[in-house]
């Protein structure tokens, strides 16, 4: 009975590289005691996280609950007296400028979206 | 080393591709002008805030380089609402107020727009320290709270500037006094922060501490102010975070005792209060 050779079977080896030899390893001196970390003095801020990440802002939907919150939030901070009666008005209307005029129309978004 | 291992100069776009940016986005870039007209009740159009919009969108365009890996719009959007902001406070119209209610419309712009420098993140479209949070009620609540105790901040600044009412003089030594028993490194937060204009994270760049240092303790700093505020007196003033800690070596080499303490001690005011 002849055996078939297997077409796939390694032919031949090639020789392989002795070993040289082991340089001898030198004895550890010593072992520095482990200091202190100091306090993280500050940590570089990561760049286009946020961008890239897809967090999600405040959007458009949200506008009216967002507005109504500064109103309910401004009265909570006159009562305390945090902010004068004389400056409720503008203080208020600041903030819900500000917010406003950063929630971009729904058509935008949907177009971010589509071209994404 | 020859010319052609130079390390070679960030690539940008080509003219093409920077000209299909901008044809792409010209929809959104205008959206962001109708937002902020939206918002400080303008006309995005009669009002230039258009063509702001655009020009950023066209200098965004040019300068945007993709092999960094932010999406074109994450790049863009606050640079093209600096732009329109920017025409809104050239306009006419932006400090015009006759009637009582423009004037105060016309003061809560002014607020706004400092605002903006305090909490530059709103650009973005995300509220005060929301980038890694949750977005739930309770967190927007705490934003919104800390953009009102902000405005109040400014707003009380603003009106002790130009021509202020006896009333408005007595809430504004009322704010300053509380923030003067502050520790000193607090006290220039607050300072570099409401009165100088600039940003947090400006701030934490500043003393070279990471900015989340110095938003935390921003934080902890109003709810000091409100609760004082509240009472009529000081409360148990905040202690300052470790991570700040360095800075306080700073100013105690300065010799400062914090910009509200040094006015307060001034003699001439001191002559005034007396009288």
């Amino acid at each position: 009975m002849t055996k078939k050779k297997d077409e796939k079977s390694v032919g031949k080896i090639g020789s392989t590289g002795a070993t040289q030899g082991i340089k001898s390893t030198s004895a550890v001196d010593a072992v520095d005691k482990v200091k202190a970390a100091s306090i993280v003095q500050r940590v570089s801020g990561v760049q286009g996280v946020r961008a890239a990440s897809g967090v999600s802002g405040i959007s458009f939907e949200q506008r009216e609950r967002l507005l109504s919150m500064v109103s309910e939030e401004a009265e909570k901070l006159a009562a305390q007296g945090f902010i004068p009666k004389n400056q409720r008005e503008v203080v208020e209307q600041a903030v819900r400028m500000i917010i406003d005029s950063t929630l971009l129309e729904p058509s935008a978004d949907k177009s971010d979206k589509n071209k994404k | 080393m020859a010319n052609s291992e130079k390390p070679k100069k960030a690539s940008a776009l080509s003219e093409d591709e920077a000209n299909a940016l901008v044809v792409e986005h010209q929809g959104w870039a205008e959206s962001i002008a109708r937002a902020v007209a939206r918002g400080w009740n303008m006309d995005w159009r009669l009002d230039g805030l258009d063509g702001a919009a655009m020009e950023a969108l066209i200098f965004c365009s040019r300068r945007f380089d993709p092999a960094r890996g932010i999406p074109f719009r994450g790049y863009a959007r606050k640079r093209i609402h600096e732009a329109a902001t920017d025409a809104a406070r050239k306009t006419k119209g932006w400090s015009r107020g006759v009637s009582n209610r423009a004037s105060a419309e016309a003061r809560a712009r002014e607020v706004s727009s400092e605002l903006y420098g305090v909490f530059p993140e709103i650009r973005d479209g995300f509220l005060p320290h929301q980038e890694g949070g949750s977005g739930d009620e309770q967190e927007c609540r705490a934003a919104i709270r800390e953009l009102l105790m902000g405005a109040s901040i400014i707003a009380s600044r603003q009106a002790v500037a130009t021509d202020p009412l006896p009333d408005e003089l007595l809430d504004y030594r009322r704010m300053v006094s509380v923030m003067a028993s502050l520790e000193p490194v607090h006290q220039w937060l607050l300072y570099r922060v409401y009165w100088d204009g600039i940003s947090l994270r400006t701030v934490a760049s500043e003393w070279e501490t990471d900015g989340l240092n110095v938003m935390r303790e921003h934080k902890v700093l109003l709810v000091y102010l409100q609760k004082s505020m509240a009472l009529g007196k000081p409360t148990t003033i905040p202690k300052v975070r470790p991570g700040l800690k360095p800075i306080i070596q700073k100013f105690k080499h300065e010799g400062s005792k914090g910009p509200f303490t040094d006015v307060l001690a001034r003699p001439e005011l001191e002559n005034n209060t007396n009288t």
